[in-house]
């Protein structure tokens, strides 16, 4: 037996030969011993042994072979298990180093959690809201189609161009239309209820690929009379009938006329505002067959090769036609298509691409901060790297080490970051008025986690390895001569990422300012009329109970009546359309003599009907002549009320009162201009005030929206308003009521939110610039203490020490001013279409951001700057 | 003399007859193991070189061998093994589950030879 190898006086050879050689090595010792045994105990010759000795290994060469693979594999293992205990070990090392100096690693690590994070979270809503495809099959061929005319390229489509449309275009595989979602009084379960249905044409679930999962959709035959059957949506079915099957055939009361359940879609199955049901459109009554009634938008799927273009000239062919055929309604008229997915995110594209571009300037912003704190640390630590350097340390190690610091700063920012992205997210959807579609399929998936890990590399170690690096390309000799403040050019690299840091705030500033002026600006619109203090609602009579119109205005006297009679109510009027409530109706007018309707030179306006007492109670000033009376009734005489706008369109500067015009209602009525109102905002806030019409609702009793003035807190009057109506008829809901307020604030609703975050964005860039400047200037305080210390030895006041630091700093900032007005003069006109009242390069907004962050600027020049005054002269000479 | 006939090795025992050679020794290089197994079976027992090699490599790279370099008594580069703390749990497990495994079988034996 012998004992084991005597390794300790030949340590020379402990280095493991080659794979190869190992397994030669071990075989031939085998053999040799053997074959020695084999001499020794049975007597055998040394070639008779050898022989026996590798006869005893069988097949001695596939051996070799499967031990030399063997031998491999384990060496590769080997080296992977060292080569993780070695970065453990770096890891260890800059943790350590890190906690030596945990104010900035603490620094370091906010701000990448705060680059990465706000980066990840909008790049998860930029991600689930614009580039995830839409929700449909074939998306990229669906189409929306709008009417446009000289007048409004974003108008609607009549019922009967529609239909040549669809018959006369071969581009398409379906053609559909489909009005708003409105809203429907169901009755037939517990209480009645307000309920969202949406007219359809045949080919509208086709065109969006919705199949459904029980019965059918709606077919051209359907169109052809008025069909009394509804189409469920899934979430409804589920609720309503607990998903059962046998809902089919079953019929749904939706004001007052019952329906016929043909079938359910599938879940999800919406286009834009969601609806519990679909109704078909009955394309051949009475008011579906007048080319000037433009009430549908449509939505197509192209056939399979078929491009938008060529689509478009086959509209515009027969859209030519149709004018041809009825000069009267169809004049300039055309179908304008567009794809859809514009029209899903169109309205939110700039919001987002001005959000994303924010988080980006940030980022860049952290970038600079980081790779600035991270040049100072290096250059502060260049004689303990000198000294490692001297002790043997390769210039592989040394850049290993800084690596594995970097890497650790880079992994908390990144977890922390994703975290952060998960809350800000949270945050969003608390926040998002609805501004934004699809939120709720936005989500932290594969794709938004691999984003955020993309962004902390590229910053982390980036901007972090770089100054690691030039710290560790540096002058034995010189730096350990000079105790380690050996000069470098990295002083002005980090001033120049300090101006960076500058400019790129200054232009996020300036975006947040411009937003916050938009919102200032819209809430400064005079809507033309007084939204405190008054509640909205609407009543729309369903025509199975009120058939005439001595009905409806029964209705509404009843109604004037009982709410009129509630305690603190002031006044009650009711009227069509009500501003700012996202609606409008318009129609054709002429002038006699100066704008014949029929001619292009008729003019276009809004038209409401509204109750006698509509201008009092809205407090919209009559400015010439008198509102309706109770003599303005059915049959009586023609009498309209218009607004400035409509005036200062219609008459200039003579005075309307007394004059007459022709309105477009189906056929022209001519009726007097009794009055002139105020001009009113329509839709929005920000679409201003179009010009409006007012005829007498006693005339053309429609379905109404009520205003209701109240003396007390209009919120105390809500909950007797649905009770005071239930008294006159219980079947009758008063639908959307709120506090007017209410309506108007969700015209703020965008303008806050993206105010909001490009505020946020603006401060998290401010403040993150602001550490900036301190920390160059700090750091410059630091390294100069010396020369400081002389010059005060020598008499300097400390005044013009500190004017010298703080004019340091402001050099930095006012370059970096200069360079960020530049930059936000080209940049900010992409987000005009955000902006209201305030141009995109306001000069008042630019002259108050520049003076905020020469102001921030010059405190965080100030500070190092004191410190700089204080340096005691004898100390700091004593210290080296 | 050789007895007639040396005993096969059950599949499966090898490891654990080569890590008890090594349990509590020296470093063994693998002709000092194949004659330290021969000599305590009284050379019932025939490991083949042809298996026994690729089993110590096997146990290495499973981390219950430890190689190491070094020189022979007689002058020649040599590769011996040394177990490893995994290597010592790994022959305690294999051990009891050795023991559980005879009992079972004789056991067996018994419960055939009684009926």
């Amino acid at each position: 037996m012998s004992g084991g190898p005597r390794r300790r006086l030949f340590r020379l050879f402990d280095r493991p030969p080659s794979a190869r050689d190992a397994v030669e090595i071990e075989i031939s010792h085998h053999i040799e011993e053997r074959a020695r045994a084999l001499m020794e105990e049975d007597g055998l010759s040394r070639e008779q042994a050898l022989e026996e000795a590798a006869r005893r290994f069988g097949d001695l060469r596939g051996l070799r072979r499967r031990m030399e693979a063997g031998e491999n594999r384990t060496r590769r293992t080997h080296r992977r298990g060292e080569l993780v205990g070695q970065t453990l070990a770096d890891l260890r090392f800059a943790t350590r180093g890190l906690r030596r100096s945990p104010g900035l690693a603490a620094v370091v690590i906010l701000t990448l959690t705060l680059g990465i994070g706000l980066n990840t979270a909008i790049f998860s809503v930029v991600k689930g809201v614009l580039l995830d495809p839409l929700p449909y099959p074939d998306a990229d061929r669906l189409v929306w189609g709008v009417g446009s005319f000289s007048g409004n390229a974003q108008a609607a489509v009549s019922p009967p161009d529609y239909l040549d449309y669809r018959a006369g275009s071969t581009s398409f595989e379906y053609l559909g239309g489909r009005r708003g979602v409105g809203s429907y009084a169901l009755t037939g379960f517990e209480q009645p209820e307000v309920v969202r249905g949406q007219q359809v044409t045949a080919e509208f679930f086709e065109a969006l690929g919705g199949a459904p999962v029980l019965g059918r959709t709606f077919a051209r035959a359907d169109e052809e009379q008025v069909s009394r059957i509804v189409v469920l949506d899934h979430a409804f079915w589920q609720t309503r009938y607990g998903g059962n099957p046998d809902a089919l055939g079953r019929t749904l009361t939706l004001d007052d006329e019952s329906y016929e359940i043909v079938g359910v879609m599938p879940p999800g199955f919406q286009l834009f505002s969601p609806a519990d049901f679909w109704l078909p459109i009955p394309m051949y009554t009475e008011g579906n067959l007048i080319r000037r009634f433009h009430n549908l938008r449509l939505v197509g799927k192209l056939r399979d090769g078929v491009s938008l273009e060529e689509a478009q000239a086959e509209l515009d062919v027969i859209a030519a036609r149709l004018e041809r055929e009825y000069p009267e309604s169809n004049t300039t008229w055309r179908l304008a298509i567009t794809p859809l997915r514009d029209v899903f995110f169109g309205g939110v594209r700039p919001l987002l691409l001005t959000l994303w571009g924010a988080v980006g300037l940030v980022l860049l912003i952290v970038c600079a901060n980081i790779a600035n704190l991270l040049l100072a640390r290096g250059a502060g630590r260049r004689s303990e790297i000198a000294v490692r350097a001297a002790l043997g340390a390769g210039r592989g190690r040394i850049v290993r080490l800084l690596f594995a610091e970097t890497f650790a700063l880079a992994a908390i920012g990144c977890v922390a970051g994703i975290g952060l992205a998960a809350v800000t997210l949270r945050g969003f959807r608390a926040i998002d008025p609805g501004t934004l579609p699809r939120m709720d399929a936005v989500s932290m998936d594969g794709p938004v986690l691999a984003f955020g890990v993309a962004v902390a590399l590229v910053t982390g170690i980036l901007f972090g390895l770089l100054p690691a690096l030039s710290a560790a390309r540096l002058d034995l000799n010189q730096t350990i001569k000079t105790g380690g403040r050996g000069a470098s050019g990295s002083g002005r690299v980090r001033g120049a990422l300090v101006v960076a840091e500058v400019a790129m705030s200054f232009v996020l500033l300036i975006g947040a300012g411009l937003l916050l002026k938009t919102f200032a600006s819209l809430a400064a619109v005079d809507p033309g009329f007084e939204s405190r203090g008054a509640l909205a609602g609407h009543l729309a009579l369903p025509s199975a109970r009120y058939e005439t119109s001595e009905d409806r205005l029964r209705f509404f006297d009843r109604a004037d009546e009982m709410l009129g009679a509630i305690p603190g109510v002031e006044g009650v009027a009711f009227g069509s359309i009500l501003p700012l409530s996202g609606r409008g109706n318009d129609t054709y007018i002429g002038v006699p003599g100066r704008f014949e309707l029929g001619s292009d030179q008729q003019l276009n306006a809004q038209f409401r009907f509204v109750s006698e007492d509509y201008f009092a109670v809205m407090e919209i000033p009559i400015e010439q002549g008198r509102t309706f009376g109770p003599e303005h009734r059915e049959g009586g005489a023609g009498a309209v009320v218009i607004d400035r706008a409509f005036a200062d369109l219609a008459f200039a500067d003579e005075d309307p009162v007394g004059r007459q015009i022709a309105i477009d209602l189906g056929d022209p009525v001519v009726v007097e201009v009794i009055g002139v109102a105020g001009a009113v905002n329509g839709f929005t806030l920000a679409a201003g005030t179009p010009p409006h019409v007012y005829l007498p609702h006693r005339q053309f009793a429609s379905d109404a929206s009520v205003v209701i003035r109240t003396a007390v807190d209009p919120t105390s009057i809500l909950p007797l308003v649905g009770p005071a109506i239930a008294e006159i008829d219980p079947l009758q809901p008063v639908r959307s009521l709120s506090t007017y307020r209410e309506v108007v604030d969700r015209g703020f609703a965008q303008p806050r939110f993206q105010a909001l975050l490009l505020g946020l964005f603006a401060a998290v860039a401010l403040v993150l610039a602001v550490v900036g400047v301190y920390g160059v200037l700090s750091y410059q305080v630091a390294q100069r203490s010396r020369e400081v210390g002389i010059r005060i030895a020598l008499g300097a006041r400390r005044f013009d020490v500190i004017r010298d630091v703080v004019r340091g700093g402001l050099t930095l900032t006012l370059a970096g001013l200069a360079i960020g007005a530049l930059a936000a003069f080209g940049l900010t006109r992409f987000m005009s279409s955000l902006l209201f009242g305030v141009s995109a390069t306001d000069a008042q907004t630019f002259a108050i951001v520049g003076a905020l962050l020469a102001a921030t600027s010059f405190l965080a020049s100030y500070l190092p700057a004191r410190r700089a005054a204080a340096v005691d002269a004898t100390a700091t000479l004593r210290q080296e | 003399m050789k007895p007639p006939r040396a005993l096969e090795i059950l599949p499966g025992t090898l490891e654990l007859l080569v890590m008890n050679a090594l349990c509590g020794r020296e470093a063994m290089h693998g002709f000092d193991i194949l004659r330290w197994l021969e000599a305590a079976t009284d050379e019932e027992l025939v490991v083949e070189e042809g298996s026994l090699y690729p089993a110590l490599h096997r146990m290495e790279r499973r981390g219950w061998l430890e190689p190491e370099w070094g020189v022979s008594e007689r002058g020649r580069r040599a590769k011996y093994y040394r177990l490893t703390g995994s290597g010592r749990r790994e022959v305690a497990r294999q051990e009891s589950s050795w023991r559980r495994y005879v009992a079972v079988v004789e056991k067996v034996i018994a419960a055939g030879a009684s009926t």
